[in-house]
């Protein structure tokens, strides 16, 4: 099985490298995959820095790289007068920045601009960002405004949101994910251009960016474009991704409670951190996958058919499990409790069916629909240019290796109800448990715990 | 079952079917074996099917109380059949691929149906189950009632839901249609029993009002056949009534509510003189260039470059219920930059509707809103869109006649539009923040019910 494993693997991988993953893209240059989409009436383009805010460190305030993301979007470059968000008439453009990437994209009508024309000019500014930028300090200013607003908008400091992630400090007190992206308000307002730059002269470079184009060119058309513009970029180093590797984890147990004047319902969460010792090419990673759905189901032993239909105890329940870091694994319960229903006694029952499930495991016949369904949908999706495009950006942007996106219908075919029941014994390790009740002030769930008790605004 | 969701339904029903293009969409009327009309467009590339239907149901603003029969009905009808329930539902259509939905709105019941094509028999099996046997579980009924009472609790800290219901409190006077469209009173669903929605789903859930559109690549054959599947067990006629229109009034009140937040909400509504048919597109394409579509927009030019002052700002034009559209604008802005903002909105507002759009605008958002259309009627999707146009009596064609019309829509032409047909200033203007001092606003409420009173 082995043997039969890695041979696969040298084939995909060999074939990842000669041109296709996926089957309809092609890799027109190392980092550049190109979706070929004859009659399509849009060309659309993606740069993806794999570099985001888990790579800020300690001198540089957080929120920079989504800065660094608005100045590169708005900024007045040589090869563009004017922001790069107004490139082209009638077209979409936008920028995101999440823990591990920033993307810029675009989606560009093919009526007035022909997809050759706009990929000369899109390569032909991203390649020169990927050296530098350049803004006007007062619009450099003005962008920081907009930031600011940006995160009032979505107003963290609000209490469901502000809850959520006291409880993932719980979790992995000093981890960088549980931070807001964006920064905080202090932070914001703090930016300047040289901090923008130090991030960007750090890790803006074509060694840590992946282009994904989809239009109506030909290949051979994609490559000289590439090839134009992205030969003799500096070939640089990348600092070590410190967050890769998770801060210790801390045996244990703790309940965090809270009542809010502006909470405006109950929400009890079970949430468990495990350390499962695995290979980095480990089946549990595809196990996880098959659980993750089984446990969002609402066949037959999930948590939705335990907990609302057989104990009535709430109308709605999530559950899942996580990949945080290879290894690293996160179960989650989350629930209002229908009326009469204490939040500890949902609690209670959250981490019963846990156990539970750890003894009876998920049924052989309902991994293989639940395989069935993501094979389907994957060989379904590798039929439509669209479709094979926005699985690609996404995957690159988790930082998936391209070579590894070939097996990826393999290793689903793979896991068997042994992988999935092995992951859930391997999660039922101690590990780290934080359970949290936040409640409306003046409704049930108002008993202090290890964590802060009493009436917040 | 959100008010979102209601909102988009009753827009929907008002959204023209931008399709057709340089090529005629080609929507054919075929009537399956049994009698039922539909419009039937072929896609052979696509692999999946859509049939979308709707019947015309005035429940919704006829009823002095339980407004929401429908409304919780479609959902409760969600939550198993007989035979079947939810999560077997559920899980056998994530095998299937496929999917259907109902929703019930201020005018009409909606429901759609999608499968791969192998797998749209099997698909429509578990539809007309739900849509003809539902379970009606008491369990369920009582969480979808919690639902309403929920989501008014959580409207309390929404700053942007109070903005949004001051203005229809400025524009309308129609207590049913408020109690409907806000659904700021848990009443409109709370009394509401099986008996209830038994009685309505009789009414209703007929042959004679039922619209039906298909996109797909069926053939005409199995498409019709599997309509007449759907829809075996309908009794004939309806006894609903008839959706009526609700009242509206034109206000030009500017109106506050004192209340903290980290930024300032800004809403802004005026009923415009487009009617909804084959040039309602033009009111979108002008807003669009006003305060829609991306970066390049007058307000986003104004507020988000030039003051520093928000992260967006939107303006948008489309049909509320009956005959009436309306223009609306908005924002959430820095509180010391509010009086710049509205100021801002004002000039620009003004500025645009005496001076028009320029070419190089008119050029991007025509460009812009055609390859949308032409995208969106390679879709199965476009089903809705057929619907919806159908069963407001613009006709299968509509999408073609729509793309004709902009196709020749000249920058002139456009700007003679905005002229006659832009609501004048000053508009409706509904603002929450923490002071209105220095605002000079017409009214300054507590809650948004009392800006009915500003007048």
């Amino acid at each position: 099985m082995r043997s039969i494993k890695w041979l696969v693997s040298a084939l995909a991988f060999g074939w990842a490298l000669a041109g296709a993953a996926l089957a309809l893209e092609q890799r027109v240059h190392s980092r550049v995959l190109f979706v070929p989409d004859p009659g399509s009436r849009t060309t659309s383009f993606h740069m993806i820095i794999q570099a985001g805010r888990a790579d800020e460190g300690p001198d540089l305030p957080s929120g920079i790289a989504h800065y660094l993301e608005h100045l590169i979007l708005v900024g007045r470059n040589a090869e563009h007068g004017d922001a790069a968000v107004r490139m082209f008439p009638g077209s979409f453009a936008n920028g995101t920045t999440n823990f591990r990437t920033t993307t810029y994209l675009h989606t560009v009508p093919s009526e007035r601009t022909s997809p050759a024309v706009a990929l000369d000019q899109l390569f032909g500014f991203y390649a020169a960002r990927l050296k530098g930028f350049e803004i006007p300090q007062a619009e450099a200013e003005r962008e920081r405004n907009v930031v600011l607003q940006e995160f009032n908008q979505r107003d963290p400091r609000q209490i469901g949101i502000r809850f959520n992630m006291d409880r993932a400090r719980d979790l992995m007190p000093g981890y960088v994910g549980n931070e807001l992206v964006g920064g905080n308000e202090a932070s914001i307002k703090s930016f300047t251009v040289e901090q923008a730059r130090t991030f960007h002269q750090r890790w803006y470079g074509l060694g840590n960016a992946w282009f994904v184009v989809r239009g109506d060119l030909t290949a051979e058309a994609m490559t000289a474009i590439a090839e134009k513009h992205l030969i003799g970029l500096e070939v640089k180093s990348y600092p070590p991704r410190t967050w890769r590797a998770a801060p210790p984890l801390e045996i244990g147990r703790v309940h965090h409670a809270e009542t809010s004047r502006t909470a405006t319902r109950t929400q009890a969460t079970f949430t468990k951190l495990v350390r499962v010792p695995q290979a980095p090419d480990s089946p549990a990673r595809f196990a996880r996958a098959v659980l993750a759905d089984f446990m969002s189901s609402k066949f037959s032993g999930s948590p939705h058919d335990a907990l609302v239909e057989r104990d009535a105890l709430t109308s709605n329940v999530f559950a899942s499990v996580f990949t945080l870091l290879p290894g690293l694994y996160e179960v989650r319960f989350s629930a209002t409790p229908d009326p009469g229903v204490e939040p500890d006694a949902l609690l209670k029952a959250m981490e019963a069916y846990w156990l539970e499930f750890a003894r009876e495991g998920v049924k052989p016949e309902i991994i293989e629909r639940l395989k069935t369904r993501i094979l389907v949908n994957f060989s379904n999706a590798m039929k439509e240019p669209s479709r094979v495009y926005g699985m690609l950006t996404q995957w690159l942007s988790s930082h998936t290796r391209y070579d590894e996106v070939a097996l990826y219908p393999y290793n689903i075919r793979q896991v068997d109800q042994k992988a999935v029941n092995e992951l859930v014994k391997a999660l039922m390790r101690p590990g780290r448990v934080v359970t949290s009740v936040l409640s409306p002030e003046g409704g049930p769930g108002e008993a202090a715990g290890a964590g802060e008790a009493g009436a917040k605004p | 079952m959100s008010l979102m969701r209601l909102r988009a339904a009753a827009a929907a029903l008002g959204v023209i079917m931008l399709g057709g293009g340089a090529a005629a969409q080609n929507v054919e009327t075929v009537r399956t074996p049994s009698g039922i009309a539909f419009g039937y467009a072929h896609l052979p590339k696509k692999p999946n099917q859509v049939v979308a239907f709707s019947w015309r149901d005035g429940t919704a603003l006829a009823a002095q109380q339980k407004q929401a029969v429908g409304q919780v009905g479609a959902s409760w009808m969600m939550r198993g059949s007989l035979t079947r329930t939810a999560g077997d539902i559920e899980e056998t259509l994530k095998d299937l691929q496929g999917g259907f939905s109902f929703f019930s709105g201020m005018e009409a019941f909606v429901g759609t149906v999608q499968a791969p094509l192998a797998e749209f028999a099997q698909t429509i099996d578990l539809a007309e189950d739900s849509l003809t046997n539902p379970a009606l579980p008491p369990r369920a009924l009582a969480r979808i009632k919690r639902g309403y009472t929920e989501r008014i609790t959580q409207s309390v800290n929404n700053n942007a839901g109070h903005a949004s219901e001051m203005l229809s409190y400025l524009t309308s006077d129609d207590a049913g249609f408020l109690r409907m469209w806000l659904q700021d009173d848990a009443s409109v669903a709370t009394p509401v029993e099986r008996a209830d929605v038994e009685a309505w789903r009789k009414s209703v859930l007929a042959r004679d009002r039922l619209t039906v559109a298909a996109a797909g690549p069926m053939s005409k054959a199995d498409v019709a056949a599997q309509i007449d599947r759907l829809f075996r067990n309908l009794p004939a006629a309806s006894t609903a009534p008839m959706p009526a229109a609700p009242s509206f009034r034109t206000s030009q009140k500017f109106a506050v509510m004192e209340k903290p937040g980290p930024q300032s909400i800004v809403r802004m509504s005026g009923f415009s003189g487009w009617k909804p048919g084959l040039r309602a597109f033009e009111g979108g394409l002008a807003a669009t260039i006003l305060g829609g579509g991306g970066f390049a927009s007058r307000l986003t030019l104004n507020l988000r470059e030039k003051l520093g002052a928000t992260y967006g700002v939107s303006a948008g034009h489309g049909r509320i219920l009956g005959d009436q559209m309306s223009l609306t604008i908005q924002t959430a802005v820095a509180h010391d930059k509010l009086g710049a903002v509205l100021a801002a909105l004002k000039d620009e507002y003004q500025r645009f509707v005496a001076d028009g759009v320029t070419e190089p605008e008119f050029e991007a958002a025509k460009l812009r809103l055609k390859t949308a259309i032409l995208n969106a009627r390679d879709e199965p999707s476009i089903a809705t869109a057929i619907r919806d146009n159908a069963a407001l009596g613009f006709g299968l064609d509509a999408g073609d006649r729509i793309l004709a019309n902009l196709d020749a829509l000249t920058r002139d032409a456009l700007n003679a539009a905005i002229k006659a047909n832009f609501p004048p200033w000053p508009l409706a203007v509904a603002v929450v923040t923490p002071s209105a001092s220095g605002l000079k606003a017409d009214c300054v409420v507590k809650t948004a019910a009392e800006a009915a009173k500003c007048r």
